[in-house]
């Protein structure tokens, strides 16, 4: 049994939040992640030594680098002459060191600009030489579409929250999914449908998904379901039957749309505030059984399930109600859904709304005053149904957070340890771990139940000796890293611009 | 298939990053930035001194000399640095942005210096190399010096070696009361690089040494290519270069280290005993490695099963080889290096770039009298705290 809590403690010391602060990875990261979960697949960067060296740590695993990344070391002769020889003859070598069940060619900027024809090599290497290769084709130059955050900001502004919160923005030249959709295009082989199995996309689910997923499966089971393939976490020969499936679970929705072109494979896509909370997880079986043809079955399955759980919570959640609770929320485009998750699958009842809307978080997410009242508005209708009575304050000042702060006996929605010690004690976000079975739901409960009931003010924290501001949060403003993030918002965001 | 060496760009980067009051522009794509990004985790999260002009499609298809000007030009006004280092990697030479001629317009009230570092010329060594050259241009002439102290220059050290701030300060204890520390490459300021000229002599370990040639040509100051001075054995090798070059004597300093060293020891003696004729294995770079084997060698008794350098540009998997063939029973190299060791089910000591699954709080440096101890130290734990072997068998 994997800890979870250890996991996530894990996973948090690797700053991935700084660096992201300061910067974004290239899309090679993204793809050597992907590869890095599969079993059987070696990868090689088509580009100069140094990448393949560096992306072996730097490749969204965090402190645990994917040691078997090759190169083709693309020198001064190559960026005259082109490269496809010598990435050739490098994955030769691959092939009689390693024999691995595939060789997967990940594309750099470098081999982007001298415009090799990878598909080509991988063709002729596997047609001639029966070496399994396969290429991944760059999407867009060097790294992911910017316009995504924004993008996605805009369609929840507009979204009702009572609506079905689906979200349709897809991230184009995202890494990882390209290596998805390499997959999908050249290793995937047609196969006869099983009606009633799926695909689930592995990537972002977090510590507690290690054991979500597991329960996700056994549910599933219960109504017939066979979980078909985990794309990619999984031996390459599953991929390659992947197309078994009549159902995909994506989470990146790119190469999920490319199996529906290919394999005619539908989907449902795990995006936006759908699958939030214990409705969500409701949601998340129904659209799969709605999707498979046994939405009567599921539903019967679910409802069961909820009850069991309700049950099983009712109690814990009692007790909750009974706190007097402040929501402090960062994220306002989620903050509807956050107010309902306390509410509903907590038992929570939040006197106060406080939201914090940076500057930064206005520049990096696009937020105009027009989306910031849409934003505003979908608080109010969702304070109306879940707090009703609630007031809600925007970037209130230090005096009005402690007048509130004074009123209530527990503080929820962040991480925000510089309101530890300010008049009530406050409950660390990440202790909830919520993933989308029924089981994560009931701990999550316990969890939380448990933690409150301890909860402390604490008032002597090192971090708050930290020159760390709200507009800065979580990271120091200390005069040294402003200029770093200043200058990265506008090479990033503006640099078509003059100002911000 | 797998190489041994970083990126041109990292080398002249683990340079440049580590003057303090300087900032860093990487003329290249994002990936370049956030791979370096990576250097600050096990260093120092506080001090991000670094940017990218984030090349994208756009600059590839028009050039990217505009989006440079004006990262110059922000970097100036916010950020006030003393210089400002442009580093262009793989994208912007590949397009042939005339960086030089950006370089030269007065967008700074700084000095602006332009590094190329593509890594499809060279590895980690050569950006360094490079980059400590385009150093010469910012030093002064040597001017007289008041204080009757001499001065040495350290280069090779790198900004992301977690341990560097102790082991600059195990340098300077190290030389003692006659002779002052100068220029120490990978931790000082824009002053120190200014002032470098005024030092009496270079001291290279590893790294540095076309810059080092330039300033004997320049200024006459000679300079001493060193293993790096791990244990007594490196102290001396350390000192008697300075006796070479300087009027100084370090036969007492010598005396008074190796006794107080022993006297320490003695309560870890029984396990410096089980070290004593036991087998290690060493992947480095070379004046790292090669200073680490003559530690080990010399003062701990160990057999030196394999010490591989980096710099030999030897395919990765066939370095892994050479030490397969071999017996180590521990293994000294870089966190990369861990795949070996869990292979062979041994300990890794780590001691050579990159790490970046340690960090130094306490001043814990690997050199001079405490950073035996520290070395000792933690050889000790990697064994102790590596699997146990329990049981009849292995009585």
């Amino acid at each position: 049994m994997s800890n979870v809590l250890y996991d996530e403690l894990a996973i948090q010391m690797y700053p991935s939040g700084l660096l992201h602060h300061f910067g974004v990875n290239g899309k090679v990261s993204g793809s050597i992640g992907a590869i890095g979960e599969m079993q059987g697949v070696i990868p090689i960067i088509h580009g100069p030594a140094g990448c393949a060296f560096h992306y072996r740590y730097s490749a969204r695993r965090r402190h645990e680098p994917f040691y078997n990344v090759m190169t083709s070391a693309l020198e001064q002769p190559e960026i005259i002459c082109g490269g496809e020889e010598k990435l050739k003859e490098e994955i030769r070598k691959i092939w009689k060191r390693y024999a691995p069940g595939l060789i997967l060619i990940v594309p750099s900027p470098v081999s982007d600009i001298l415009n090799e024809d990878l598909l080509e090599v991988a063709r002729s290497l596997r047609e001639q030489e029966g070496i399994p290769v396969a290429a991944v084709k760059s999407e867009l130059f060097s790294h992911r579409d910017k316009n995504y955050t924004r993008n996605r900001m805009k369609e929840l502004a507009n979204q009702k929250i009572t609506g079905d919160n689906r979200l349709s923005t897809d991230l184009k030249g995202c890494g990882f999914t390209e290596v998805l959709t390499a997959l999908v295009e050249q290793v995937m082989e047609p196969c006869e449908k099983e009606p009633l199995s799926i695909n689930i996309e592995t990537v972002g689910w977090g510590s507690e998904g290690v054991r979500a997923l597991p329960e996700i499966e056994q549910f599933l089971n219960r109504a017939g379901v066979r979980v078909n393939t985990w794309i990619p976490s999984a031996p390459l020969g599953d991929l390659v039957h992947a197309p078994k499936a009549a159902l995909n679970v994506a989470k990146r929705v790119r190469w999920a749309r490319k199996m529906k072109e290919r394999f005619g494979t539908d989907f449902i896509h795990l995006s936006g505030a759908r699958y939030e909370g214990l409705d969500g997880i409701c949601t998340f079986y129904q659209d799969i059984g709605d999707a498979l043809g046994i939405g009567e079955t599921m539903a019967m399955l679910v409802e069961a399930e909820k009850e069991r759980v309700l049950a099983a919570t009712a109690s814990m959640r009692a007790e909750l109600g009974t706190y007097r609770c402040m929501l402090l929320d960062r994220g306002i485009s989620m903050a509807p859904f956050h107010l309902k998750k306390y509410r509903e699958d907590y038992g929570f009842p939040i006197q106060s709304i406080c939201l914090f809307v940076t500057e930064d978080a206005r520049v990096q997410g696009g937020i105009t005053e027009e989306l910031l009242t849409k934003f505003l508005k979908r608080v109010e209708e969702a304070r109306d149904t879940w707090a009703p009575g609630a007031e809600i304050l925007l970037n209130p000042s230090e005096e009005e957070l402690a007048g509130r702060m004074k009123k209530a006996d527990l503080i929820l929605g962040t991480n925000d340890f510089r309101y530890e010690g300010k008049g009530a004690p406050l409950l660390p976000e990440k202790l909830e771990l919520l993933s989308l079975s029924f089981e994560s739901y009931v701990r999550s409960v316990e969890r939380v139940a448990r933690h409150a009931a301890g909860a402390q003010e604490k008032t002597h924290l090192l971090l708050n000796q930290m020159p760390i501001t709200q507009e800065s949060f979580p990271f120091l403003e200390n005069g040294k890293n402003e200029c770093a993030r200043e200058l990265w918002n506008q090479m990033w965001l503006n640099k078509k611009r003059d100002e911000p | 298939m797998k190489k041994m060496d970083g990126c041109r760009l990292f080398g002249a980067f683990q340079l440049l990053g580590g003057i303090r009051d300087a900032s860093v522009l990487f003329h290249s794509v994002v990936g370049c930035n956030f791979g370096t990004l990576s250097c600050h985790v096990s260093k120092d999260q506080s001090d991000i001194r670094q940017c990218s002009t984030v090349i994208s499609d756009d600059e590839v298809i028009f050039g990217g000399t505009e989006a440079l000007e004006k990262a110059i030009r922000l970097l100036n006004e916010r950020g006030k640095p003393a210089a400002i280092f442009v580093i262009s990697g793989c994208v912007s030479e590949m397009i042939g942005d005339d960086i030089r001629s950006v370089v030269a317009k007065p967008l700074a009230d700084c000095p602006v210096l332009h590094v190329a570092a593509p890594g499809f010329d060279g590895g980690s060594r050569d950006g360094y190399e490079e980059a400590a050259k385009s150093l010469l241009g910012l030093m002064e002439e040597p001017k007289e010096r008041k204080n009757g102290r001499f001065r040495v220059n350290v280069l090779g050290p790198g900004m992301d070696d977690w341990q560097i701030t102790a082991e600059k300060e195990a340098f300077r204890e190290l030389l003692g009361p006659e002779v002052e520390l100068g220029f120490f490459a990978g931790e000082c300021t824009l002053e120190d690089v200014r002032e470098a000229a005024q030092a009496d002599l270079n001291l290279v370990f590893g790294r540095g040494r076309m810059l080092a040639k330039a300033m004997r040509e320049k200024w006459g100051i000679p300079f001493e290519e060193l293993d790096y001075p791990y244990g007594l054995t490196g102290a001396d090798r350390l000192w008697k270069a300075l006796e070479r070059h300087l009027p100084v004597h370090y036969e007492q300093a010598f005396a008074d280290m190796q006794r107080r060293t022993a006297k320490e020891l003695e309560k870890v003696y029984c396990y410096l005993q089980a070290f004593y004729g036991r087998t290690a294995a060493i992947i480095g770079e070379k004046s790292r490695a090669a200073g680490m084997a003559e530690f080990l060698r010399q003062e701990l008794g160990m057999e030196i099963e394999a010490c591989i350098f980096r710099e030999k540009d030897l395919d990765l998997e066939n370095a892994f080889d050479q030490v397969r063939r071999t017996e180590p029973a521990v293994l000294f190299g870089s966190t990369y290096e861990l795949e070996l060791a869990e292979e062979l089910g041994i300990p890794l000591i780590r001691f050579d770039y990159p790490v970046f699954d340690a960090v130094s709080l306490t001043r814990r440096p690997y050199i001079g009298e405490q950073g035996v101890l520290c070395l000792v130290e933690d050889l000790i734990h990697g064994v102790l705290r590596a699997r146990y072997r329990k049981g009849a068998l292995c009585q």
